[in-house]
């Protein structure tokens, strides 16, 4: 008890001699900040004509998805099978939707060309 | 036994407030960073959600590329939050411009004062007229009691006045969410580099002879 006190007692000090960089720091960053979203509207207004957002995924989270995606789709597939007692190469993913799997090899395929 | 300083019943008294005061604002100004050190914390676990799934998929595999995703998704995340304070700073501004077009007073600092800003609204204590304490006969800055009231809050029925009082709430609350989500910003900063750090490390000393 009486050492959280003194612990929040020289929090205090510390943060009343630091006070003027703290507030210098804040100071900075909100210019900053002020100005990074001011540029990000203007971006924002362009991509608006072009019928996208900059708030839009990208493609590294799009890639993620659709991976995660197919991982679960083959993991109940598995699971489906397990409970059906037919037997499945678990090496071999059995993904039916073809789509998906395009998807997912011509990103594979991107990449390599990269 | 010699004195060099002869303190008197009054003069300790008033030291022993002096200090008990200065304890408890160091207290209270250190209860206030507990507080904002929380929030931060909380505002950083932002950085895990979002990337998450992308480590987990193995989209990001090296520290520079989780750095550098994790600061678009960073300033995604502030453009998001950041639209309703802004709109009201700027409702704010609208107002405050209005006011300065319309009385053509241009100097800022009226929009403080109680005829014609919002210093009327809160209560004021005539501090420089208190009597002052002295210690050891040295006259201090220090009130000996709690100074006269000199304004009452209320509303003074003028058109600067009103459009400043009109002002002022969205300016406030636009105020406080921008901190809130500035520190938020600087905190997600932090996290990132971070986890950066933590996220790809390779530990072989707590896996002695499993590996």
């Amino acid at each position: 008890m009486m050492l959280s006190i003194l612990k929040t007692f020289g929090l205090g000090l510390l943060c009343t001699i630091l006070s003027p960089l703290i507030l210098l720091v804040l100071a900075l960053y909100f210019v900053y900040t002020l100005l990074v979203v001011a540029i990000m509207y203007i971006i924002n207004i362009f991509k608006y004509f072009k019928g996208t957002s900059i708030l839009e995924e990208l493609e590294e989270e799009k890639k993620a998805r659709l991976i995660l995606k197919g991982e679960e789709e083959y993991q109940a597939k598995l699971r489906e099978a397990y409970l059906n007692n037919i037997t499945v190469n678990p090496y071999i993913p059995q993904n039916s939707n073809q789509e998906e799997e395009n998807s997912l090899s011509n990103i594979n395929g991107g990449e390599d060309n990269d | 036994m010699i004195n060099l300083i002869k303190l008197t019943e009054n003069d300790k008294r008033i030291l022993i407030a002096v200090f008990l005061i200065v304890i408890i604002i160091f207290l209270l100004i250190g209860l206030l960073a507990n507080i904002i050190r929380r929030i931060m914390a909380r505002q950083g676990k932002a950085v895990d959600t979002y990337m998450y799934d992308m480590v987990k998929a193995k989209v990001i595999t090296t520290p520079h590329q989780f750095r550098k995703i994790g600061r678009i998704k960073n300033f995604q995340y502030l453009y998001k939050k950041i639209r309703l304070p802004l709109i009201l700073l700027t409702i704010s501004f609208i107002i405050c411009l209005v006011r300065f077009i319309v009385t053509k007073d241009y100097f800022f600092a009226t929009y403080f004062t109680n005829e014609k800003g919002i210093g009327a609204l809160f209560y004021q204590w005539d501090w420089q007229n208190a009597e002052k304490a002295s210690i050891l006969g040295i006259p201090t800055h220090i009130p000996m009691n709690w100074p006269e009231v000199i304004n009452i809050p209320h509303f003074e029925v003028n058109f600067s006045a009103i459009m400043a009082y009109i002002s002022f709430l969205p300016l406030l609350v636009g105020v406080i969410l921008y901190l809130k989500h500035l520190l938020g910003f600087i905190s997600r900063s932090i996290q990132t580099i971070k986890l950066s750090k933590t996220v790809f490390q390779k530990d072989l000393t707590n896996n002695k002879g499993t590996l």
